[in-house]
């Protein structure tokens, strides 16, 4: 009986890492198909003609005050005019999102074999990746990732880099470096996280106070930097305009509090889905495989703190943004994505093996693990087939060709427009095609209007490429081409 | 253990230092209260034409520089406010009405005025000692100042 169940544990990791191959290699797919927006161009324009301290400078004074995203901008193949090497920059991202992830599985997870330590971690990415809200702000919008998926990753390297750093016989400047950099960068991604870092910058030295209390001198100087980071965003000159259009109490009233609270709700009931149920179990598989060594810090844990944990600070990291955008009432797809990630890495690294160590230390792993695992398996298999959730929304629009069709326009488009470049005439003037359809999956707005409705977009497009005027054959007016033509 | 807070403690001088250049900037950018603000907040980086104009204008708030009487889409410019600005600006020609900047006066011969929330917008040109000043209706017409007054003046 126990070979059997043995038997079919291990089957299981193998269906959950051909599960997580495919669909880790339909991420790479969609990689391999996205394309730039007109917002990447116009943020590249900028670092492009000011160099990118200026252009840093000049963002963070006017724009807002994430100043790691806004270095970012200026530190992209965009910038040095390369509109191809946009894709290589995603990748880059999605790379980095798993190795991120690797590191913190094989330090939370000891003495797990590599094998299961690379399921974990595959699957943990298409866990997230299904229910993160949109791929397109999480993943293949660059200069959406740099808010969206990049404090991510600082996040998880800093959990490593701290491991390590405490675990560290003596306290060494080689291991302090890094975290503290990582530290810091992390915060200036997304004023999201800013709630997150304060309360771990609060909590962290009294725990370690009351806990390790010989560990209280190497943490004092990560905390002054988590506060030092908070402060430098929330003391950023750029974010004052984003309260400009209002009075400070129009910004926190009741109608926002609840509008914020109802949102959350939404997640929260999305967030129960098949790809959480098999999060669980297989934080829970790894933990039964490793020599789990954090079991003394968990311990000290109880059931409130795991509620706080998973319900109000995740809560909390919501309120920067329902604060700063009064008249927003929908639900706001974007804000949730750094919140179910966060979710997902207390979930994962934190309340399932506490919950195990405090409750269930010796929970026999029944056949009725087994069956729960294929089931949930089963159906989250389905949900991608029938194209629901991010990753199958994907799947279905590789299926249609969305993706080929949509790839193919653009790169079409900026082909024709770098060959532009070098036509020497009184005036350039490029007909590109207006995208009518696109795969929601991986793109979205801005991009070229028709007839210059708005007028702003087309023009990051020309000042990009250095053209005069951008258009559309289905566009009925000239207006623009007559007005620049009779002043010259 | 003291290296580390040695570390920290340069850390922290140098973020304070990079935070004190953006108030300094930002005292200037405090007058720029919509720089680009129709295309995006961003500056105007536009097409090679206005390139080399480019940085040498701004879109101002009409308040900044002068009295708004949105009624006939003017602006009394005030001489005090311009100053200001001109002396925020150092990299820029000292706005004034007079003509005693004349040799560099193209420099920062066109200035776009917004007011918000009106929306009302109004290119000022300076041309030979006088401002001319003009409503606009859309930053395509921005362009097309620029073209004109650039052929024109240089």
């Amino acid at each position: 009986m126990k070979s059997a169940f043995s038997l079919t544990y291990k089957s299981l990791f193998i269906v959950y890492l051909i599960v997580s191959l495919l669909l880790t290699s339909l991420l790479l797919i969609g990689v391999y198909y996205c394309q730039t927006n007109v917002e990447d161009l116009e943020l590249a324009i900028y670092s492009r003609e000011l160099g990118i301290a200026k252009a840093w400078m000049r963002l963070s004074v006017t724009y807002d005050g994430r100043y790691f995203t806004n270095l970012m901008q200026g530190l992209n193949p965009l910038v040095y005019n390369s509109v191809m090497g946009y894709k290589w920059m995603v990748f880059a991202g999605f790379v980095l999102f798993n190795f991120a992830i690797f590191s913190v599985v094989k330090a939370c997870f000891s003495g797990v074999k590599l094998f299961y330590v690379l399921i974990g971690t595959l699957s943990f990415s298409a866990f997230y990746f299904q229910q993160c809200g949109s791929l397109a702000y999480a993943l293949y919008w660059m200069g959406s990732s740099f808010v969206y998926l990049y404090p991510s990753i600082f996040l998880l390297i800093n959990i490593v880099l701290f491991i390590a750093y405490v675990r560290s016989s003596k306290p060494k400047l080689i291991l302090f470096i890094p975290l503290a950099f990582s530290l810091f960068f992390g915060i200036g991604c997304s004023e999201l996280y800013l709630p997150f870092y304060l309360f771990l910058s609060l909590f962290l030295p009294l725990f370690i106070k009351k806990n390790y209390p010989d560990l209280l001198v190497r943490v004092i100087p990560l905390c002054l930097l988590m506060v030092l980071g908070i402060w430098f965003m929330i003391a950023s000159p750029g974010l004052g305009f984003r309260f400009d259009e209002s009075q400070l109490e129009n910004h926190l009233n009741t109608a926002i509090l609840v509008s914020s609270v109802e949102n959350y709700g939404i997640e929260l009931l999305t967030l129960i889905n098949f790809p959480f149920f098999l999060l669980i179990f297989l934080s829970a598989s790894l933990w039964k495989l490793s020599n789990w060594s954090f079991g003394h810090v968990f311990k000290s844990f109880n059931l409130g703190w795991i509620l706080f944990l998973f319900l109000v600070l995740p809560y909390l990291m919501s309120l920067p943004y329902f604060v700063t955008k009064s008249s927003q009432y929908d639900y706001p797809v974007r804000v949730y994505i750094p919140i179910v990630f966060v979710q997902y890495v207390l979930v994962f690294f934190f309340i399932i093996p506490t919950v195990l160590i405090k409750y269930f230390e010796y929970i026999k792993f029944k056949s009725i693990y087994n069956l729960s695992c294929s089931f949930f398996l089963f159906f989250f298999s389905i949900q991608i087939c029938i194209g629901k959730g991010q990753l199958g929304l994907l799947f279905e629009e590789l299926l249609n060709k969305k993706m080929e069709i949509f790839d193919t326009q653009l790169t079409n488009r900026y082909v024709k427009l770098e060959s532009s470049k070098s036509i020497n005439s009184e005036y350039v003037l490029v007909n590109c095609d207006t995208l009518k359809d696109y795969p929601r999956s991986m793109f979205t707005h801005p991009d070229k209007e028709l007839n210059r409705n708005t007028t702003k977009w087309n023009k990051f497009i020309e000042g990009y490429f250095g053209i005069d005027e951008i258009k559309a054959i289905e566009d009925t007016t000239n207006r623009f081409m007559f007005f620049k033509c009779y002043n010259k | 253990m003291k290296q580390i807070y040695f570390f920290t403690c340069l850390l922290i001088g140098f973020i304070i230092y990079i935070h004190f250049q953006q108030n300094c900037q930002f005292k200037t950018y405090d007058y720029l209260l919509s720089i680009g603000r129709d295309l995006g907040n961003r500056p105007l980086v536009s097409d090679k034409f206005d390139k080399k104009i480019c940085r040498n204008w701004f879109c101002f708030d009409a308040s900044a520089v002068g009295n708004c009487d949105s009624s006939v889409n003017r602006v009394t410019l005030d001489k005090g406010r311009m100053e200001l600005i001109g002396k925020v600006f150092n990299e820029f020609t000292i706005l004034t009405e007079s003509s005693e900047l004349s040799n560099d006066s193209l420099k920062i011969n066109l200035v776009i005025l917004k007011r918000n929330p009106i929306k009302l917008k109004f290119v000022l040109i300076k041309s030979n000692g006088s401002w001319i000043i003009d409503d606009i209706d859309n930053m395509e017409m921005v362009f097309q100042y620029i073209q004109f007054y650039k052929s024109k003046f240089s």
